[in-house]
């Protein structure tokens, strides 16, 4: 698909007043025992505790996986010294709650924990973990990838990149992609 | 009637990344008329920023749903509107 700007993307809408309802705040969608948790954190990401929330006393589950994200020091715009993430927080958790329970329905998924973070994070610093657990491995594994694609195809979060010579640049990304 | 007597609508727009680096501010509340569409405020956004036009891909959201481009809904009173050029989450 070609770049569009704004007015070309606006000039294909026709007027619709009555257009189905939009809901205003909340969705709370009906999620698993683990969704509880804050998805978009400013917080630094306690690994531990995330693999911890994973433990299965009943034994449902005879796999976890777990992806961390972290940064790197060299990007699409050069060397990296620093990455800026912001997010539109709101949607960002009504979108990330979506895919956990699209990803539970999927893939069988007993547990999950998703939490992205936001803010100025330095080199090495975690941006996002992903963990699960299925009762088969390759479930998890499939699982676990179809997420993180998710994550960068619908979830409104944004980085850029500081650069070791001193400039900014905005990650050039996709299209947040309607579903 | 005077447009002063024309009933009116506020709706909270949102900016983010390069386009409120564009637009210097993160939200703004905008005073409309009733029957304003989503185009309608596009059209008055782009006026007033006209440099928005030079980030490719936007899509909008009203109250956390993308607009999808077959329809054009009307706003309504206490919408929230986002202005979001393409993500790099993950």
């Amino acid at each position: 698909m070609g770049s569009r700007d704004l007015q070309e993307e606006t000039d294909k809408l026709e007027t619709n007043s009555s257009n189905k309802p939009l809901k205003s705040g909340n969705n709370n969608d009906t999620l698993g025992p683990s969704s509880s948790s804050q998805r978009i954190t400013e917080s630094e990401i306690d690994v531990n505790d995330v693999i911890n929330s994973m433990v299965d006393i009943e034994g449902d589950s005879g796999a976890t996986v777990i992806f961390v994200g972290s940064v790197r020091n060299f990007g699409i715009n050069g060397k990296v010294q620093r990455m800026y993430y912001e997010s539109y927080a709101k949607m960002a958790e009504n979108k990330i709650k979506h895919i956990e329970k699209m990803a539970m329905e999927k893939y069988g998924i007993k547990k999950i924990r998703i939490v992205h973070r936001i803010g100025e994070l330095a080199l090495g610093n975690n941006s996002v973990i992903i963990a699960l657990s299925t009762p088969h491995s390759n479930d998890a594994f499939r699982a676990c990838k179809y997420i993180l694609a998710k994550i960068k195809q619908e979830v409104p979060i944004w980085k850029k990149e500081i650069l070791s010579k001193g400039n900014e640049k905005w990650v050039d990304g996709k299209s947040i992609k309607t579903n | 009637m005077t447009s002063q007597l024309m009933p009116k609508i506020r709706v909270t727009v949102l900016y983010f990344a390069q386009i409120h680096e564009t637009t210097r501010k993160k939200q703004e509340i905008m005073e409309l008329s009733t029957n304003t569409s989503i185009k309608d405020l596009v059209s008055i956004i782009l006026t007033r920023y006209p440099n928005i036009k030079n980030i490719k891909n936007v899509k909008i959201s009203i109250n956390y749903h993308i607009v999808n481009s077959n329809s054009n809904p009307i706003l309504k009173n206490d919408d929230e509107v986002a202005l979001l050029p393409p993500i790099s989450g993950g």
